[in-house]
Parts: C-alpha cells; sequence; structure tokens
C-alpha cells in the first residue's frame, strides 16, 4: 500500500512536472510570436524597453568591463601558456575563436545579467502579484504581455547580445597582449590567425544563442514572478523557483548549442 | 533622470557597441581576404577522402586560401579548386608541391611547399597533383604488428586458460596439493604420506643434532690443540725458530766446509802430479828392473851358478 502510494507521488509529480513545462513553453510561444509580430511594438513599449536596457546594459557597463578585462585577460594568459607548453600554437585561432567567441563571452555574460536582472526582473512581477497590481492592470484591459513581458524580454535580449560581442572583443583583444608576450607575436599576424579561425557562421551563432539566452533568462522570472501567490512571503518562492529554473535554462541551450554546433 | 539623459546613454552604448562590432566584423573579413582578389588553382587527387569545402590552404603554416570547390573528374578523380588570395599568389608557384595533411590532431589542410620562389607563377589551367600524408594510417600502420603481437598473446593466453590446458592442469595439482597440505600436520607428513616415517625422520634428525654437537665439541678441541700447535711451532720460541738457527748454523758450516774442500781439491791436484812423478819413477826403476833381470839372465846363462828360484829386488 505505501509502495503504491510512493509509486503515485513520483507519477503525480512527473505529470505535474509535464504539465508546467508544457504550459511554459506554450506561454513562451505565445510571446516570443509576440516579439516578432511589429504591431506588438508600440511607443510605451519601446520606452519601457529603452529604460530596461540602461538598467540591464548601461548601468552594468563599467563592472562588465572590468570583468572581463580580468577574468578574460586571466584565461587567455593561462590559456595560451598551456597551448605553447603542449605545442598547439597552430590553434591559438581556433581555441580564440571557438571558445571564447563562441562559448565564453554569451554564458559569462548571460550569467552576469542573469544574477543582477532576472532575479531582479522576478521579484518585480511577485511583488506586483502580491500586491495585486497585475489583477489592477488586467482589470483595466491592459495587455500585460505587450506592456510588462515584450520590453523586458527585448531589452535584456539586445542587452546579451551587445554585452557578448563586447566580452569577446576585449578578451580577444587581451589575447593580442599575452600572444605578444608568450608568443613574441605581432598585432598582424595575431589578428590575422583569429580572423581565419573565426568563420562568418560563428556571428549568426553568437547572436542566435546569446537571444536565445536572453530570452528565457528574462521570461522564466517574468512567468513564474507572475505565478506567485497574493502573500508577500510567496515572493522569496517566486524568485527562489525562477532562478533555479533560468540556470536549467541557461544548462539546456548551452547543451543544445553544443550539439546544433558539432552535429 | 531625466529621459533624455537616459536615452541618450541607451542610443550612445547601443551606437557604439554595434559600431565596435561593425568594425572587428569589417577586419575579419578583410583578415579573411573577403574583399581581396582571389586567383585560383586546380589540384587532383585520387580520392576525395578527408577532403572538403572550406579546408584551408597552408603555406609554412600560415593560410593563404581555402578549398572553393570539389568536383569528380570524368575518370573518377576528385578535381579541387583552391582560392588564394593574389597577395600569396607569388607563393604558389609551377615548382610548388601541394600535400593533403590528415594530421593525428586537428582538421585536414592542404599544405604547400615551394622550393623556388623564383620559379613561374602556376597557371590557373594547369591541374597539379596533390600527394596525401595520413598521419591516422601511418600511426595504424605501425601499431598493426603490435596489435598482432597482442593478438597472438591473447590467443596464447586462451589456449593456456583453455580447459585440459597444462596450467589447467597444474592449477588442478595445485589445488590437490593444497588439500592434502590442509589435511595432514606438516608437509612432511604429506611427503612421506606416512605418520611414522615422519616420527623416524624426526628421531633421525634429533641423533643427527646430537652428533652435530659432538663434532662441534670435538672441533672445538681441535681448534684448541691447533692454536697451541701454532705457538709450539711457529711461537718465539717454537720449533720452526730452532730449525731456522740450526739452518742458519749449518750454513756457517758449510761455507766453512767449502773452503775445506777447496783446499782438498788443491792438494789433490798437488797430489796427482806427484802420482805422475812417482810413476814415472816407478817406471824406470821397472825399466832399471827388467834390465838388471836381463842382465842377471845374462850372466846367468854365461856362468854356472846355482840358480836361486827366488830373486831378491834390489
Amino acid at each position: 500500500m505505501n509502495s503504491v502510494s510512493w509509486v503515485e507521488k513520483i507519477g503525480g509529480s512527473a505529470l505535474s512536472g509535464w504539465r508546467e513545462l508544457h504550459q511554459l513553453l506554450g506561454f513562451a510561444s505565445a510571446v516570443f510570436r509576440r516579439l516578432l509580430s511589429p504591431s506588438s511594438y508600440r511607443p510605451l513599449t519601446v520606452e519601457i524597453a529603452v529604460t530596461q536596457i540602461y538598467f540591464t546594459a548601461v548601468q552594468l557597463l563599467g563592472f562588465f568591463i572590468v570583468v572581463s578585462v580580468v577574468f578574460g585577460s586571466l584565461f587567455i594568459g593561462m590559456t595560451l601558456f598551456v597551448i605553447k607548453e603542449i605545442g598547439l600554437t597552430g590553434y591559438i585561432g581556433d581555441f580564440i575563436a571557438g571558445v571564447v567567441v563562441l562559448e565564453m563571452a554569451p554564458i559569462m555574460t548571460t550569467l552576469l545579467i542573469a544574477l543582477r536582472s532576472g532575479s531582479a526582473i522576478n521579484a518585480e512581477m511577485a511583488v506586483m502579484k502580491a500586491n495585486r497590481e497585475l489583477d489592477a492592470l488586467e482589470a483595466f484591459g491592459v495587455d500585460i504581455a505587450n506592456y510588462l513581458f515584450l520590453p523586458r524580454i527585448v531589452a535584456v535580449m539586445v542587452s546579451v547580445v551587445l554585452l557578448s560581442a563586447l566580452f569577446a572583443i576585449i578578451v580577444t583583444a587581451s589575447g593580442l597582449v599575452f600572444s605578444a608576450i608568450i608568443f613574441d607575436m605581432g598585432f598582424n599576424t595575431y589578428t590575422e590567425i583569429i580572423a581565419k579561425a573565426i568563420e562568418y557562421r560563428y556571428f549568426a551563432i553568437m547572436v542566435i544563442k546569446s537571444a536565445a539566452f536572453g530570452f528565457f533568462i528574462t521570461f522564466i522570472p517574468l512567468y513564474y514572478g507572475s505565478r506567485a501567490g497574493y502573500q508577500l512571503t510567496a515572493v522569496p518562492v517566486a524568485v527562489l523557483r525562477g532562478m533555479v529554473n533560468v540556470f536549467i535554462a541557461i544548462i539546456i541551450i548551452e547543451v543544445l548549442s553544443l550539439v546544433a554546433r558539432f552535429l | 533622470m531625466a529621459r533624455d539623459t537616459l536615452q541618450y546613454k541607451v542610443g550612445l552604448f547601443i551606437v557604439s557597441t554595434v559600431a565596435l562590432i561593425l568594425a572587428t566584423a569589417v577586419l575579419v573579413a578583410y583578415k579573411k581576404d573577403l574583399f581581396a582578389d582571389l586567383a585560383t588553382y586546380r589540384l587532383l587527387s585520387g580520392s576525395g577522402e578527408g577532403l572538403s569545402q572550406g579546408m584551408p590552404v597552408l603555406f609554412s603554416g600560415f593560410e593563404i586560401g581555402k578549398v572553393s570547390a570539389l568536383e569528380l573528374s570524368e575518370k573518377g578523380e576528385v578535381l579541387i579548386t583552391i582560392s588564394v588570395a593574389k597577395k600569396h599568389a607569388r607563393w604558389v608557384r609551377e615548382t610548388s608541391a601541394f600535400t593533403l595533411e590528415k594530421p593525428l590532431v586537428g582538421s585536414p589542410r592542404i599544405v604547400v611547399k615551394t622550393e623556388d620562389p623564383a620559379a613561374p607563377e602556376l597557371s590557373a589551367d594547369k591541374i597539379v597533383p596533390i600527394k596525401t600524408i595520413d598521419d591516422i594510417n601511418e600511426v595504424i600502420k605501425k601499431a598493426q604488428p603490435l596489435v598482432e603481437r597482442i593478438q597472438s598473446v591473447a590467443d596464447n593466453v586462451d589456449k593456456m586458460t583453455n580447459e585440459g590446458s597444462e596450467l589447467n592442469k597444474i592449477i588442478a595439482d595445485t589445488r590437490k596439493i593444497t588439500k592434502m597440505l590442509s589435511d595432514k600436520k606438516s608437509l612432511l607428513e604429506m611427503a612421506t604420506g606416512d605418520k611414522k616415517g615422519q616420527e623416524t625422520l624426526m628421531r633421525t634428525l634429533e641423533q643427527v643434532a646430537a652428533i652435530t654437537a659432538t663434532v662441534d665439541t670435538t672441533v672445538k678441541r681441535i681448534d684448541s690443540m691447533t692454536a697451541k700447535a701454532d705457538e709450539g711451532v711457529f711461537g718465539d720460541k717454537g720449533s720452526l725458530a730452532t730449525v731456522n738457527n740450526i739452518l742458519l748454523d749449518i750454513e756457517a758450516k758449510f761455507k766453512r766446509l767449502d773452503a775445506l774442500i777447496d783446499n782438498a781439491v788443491t792438494m789433490s791436484a798437488d797430489l796427482q802430479g806427484t802420482t805422475q812423478d812417482i810413476n814415472l819413477l816407478r817406471k824406470d826403476v821397472d825399466e832399471t828392473v827388467s834390465s838388471l833381470r836381463q842382465l842377471l839372465q845374462d850372466v846367468r846363462n854365461s856362468l854356472p851358478f846355482d840358480q836361486k828360484k827366488e830373486i831378491k829386488l834390489p
């Protein structure tokens, strides 16, 4: 009897998880369709998006550049040293293009923005729900998806794409300094090696990947924030659930991008 | 914060970042010779294995071009078209050798080697055969004998471990011995197969031990005697010292005897001279006696005297 109820619990949890995932993806799909529709973009939407870009990217810019320079330089320096030690100097370009531009830049940027803006958006939505602001907006016939979701998602997507590119450029540039120190390599040689290793599709991959990261690290906090309870105690629970699912989404997108790249 | 200022900052951020990205993209495109004039050359390979469109063409480790097209010829060979930026075309000459390298680490590439840069530039119409260096196959070739050897070893191990194999027999025998060992009290009992035999052997061993003790005592006594004998013979007052003194004395006496012998020899030589003189004297005497005898005979023959039988010597 006990074992049956235990199995029932597992089955119930699986079904509930599946229903939640289905609902989340269905809602994400609806929001994505709105994203592609030009009629969704009204002056107010654009204005909110601009404000969100300011809070997400511009305010973060100084700290972001410092992190990129420090972390990127250390990473590039150590890696180039190891490359020299194991005699794979011929693959510097492939390494910088393949690892830094395609993998490290988007994921580092995404993590920084998810920690800073994703959690803030999640808490903002949960508080709005607890204060019944969302109910009030719905009562007045305001389209919440267009007014709250869309501008934030667009803003974070634009921010992640731009900051990822900036991160890749800064780290690649710091690689120039280290390649000059470790390999006695000049600017022309270094840029030629990097340029030869970068394929044009890398730009598209990086933009799509960063945009996907940006979409989900905003949509998931918005989704879980808007589904929070009406009590203030529900706010941290909603933030926690939202951020855990953001982390899972980042891993899934990273894995899918790797699979797509090497297939 | 004023709205205009916020929008200005966001606008500035977007424009400057996009401009930076575009500048980087243009630099990459320029370095990838996207805006450069290209020269194309044609190569021929027996197989298309390892070849792909976009594959790099290297000269001295630097990428100077790419494989732009692959197609099958009428004879079933693979025609490779490579595009090289005009600025690098000087490295592709009539005498250049083209090699398809398939390294163990990294992707395949076409490597251009030009011994004589002064040779005429390779014509776009000329089709140059390409050599292939396959590191992976080379490694496989080298590893093949090793794999065969390992296979042989594995076969031998298999044979050794087969049912009814010598190894299995040895293991079975070992098991028997182990079982016997576990059943018996000692190895000795297992070896003799008889408990009485073991006891007899033990008694014998005890006797041998007693004999050994006796021999040990005897040897100790002999040792003691030998030590005393050593002292008697080799000691300060031992026999050897006395014999040595006697020998020294004898040696001195021999020396004196040598002098005496020398004197005797001299005397003997003198005596020999004397003897010779005596011989000569005797000979003279003999001759004289003979003459006298002859004279007496003549006298007897001449005169009638009574003959006496005895003749007295003078």
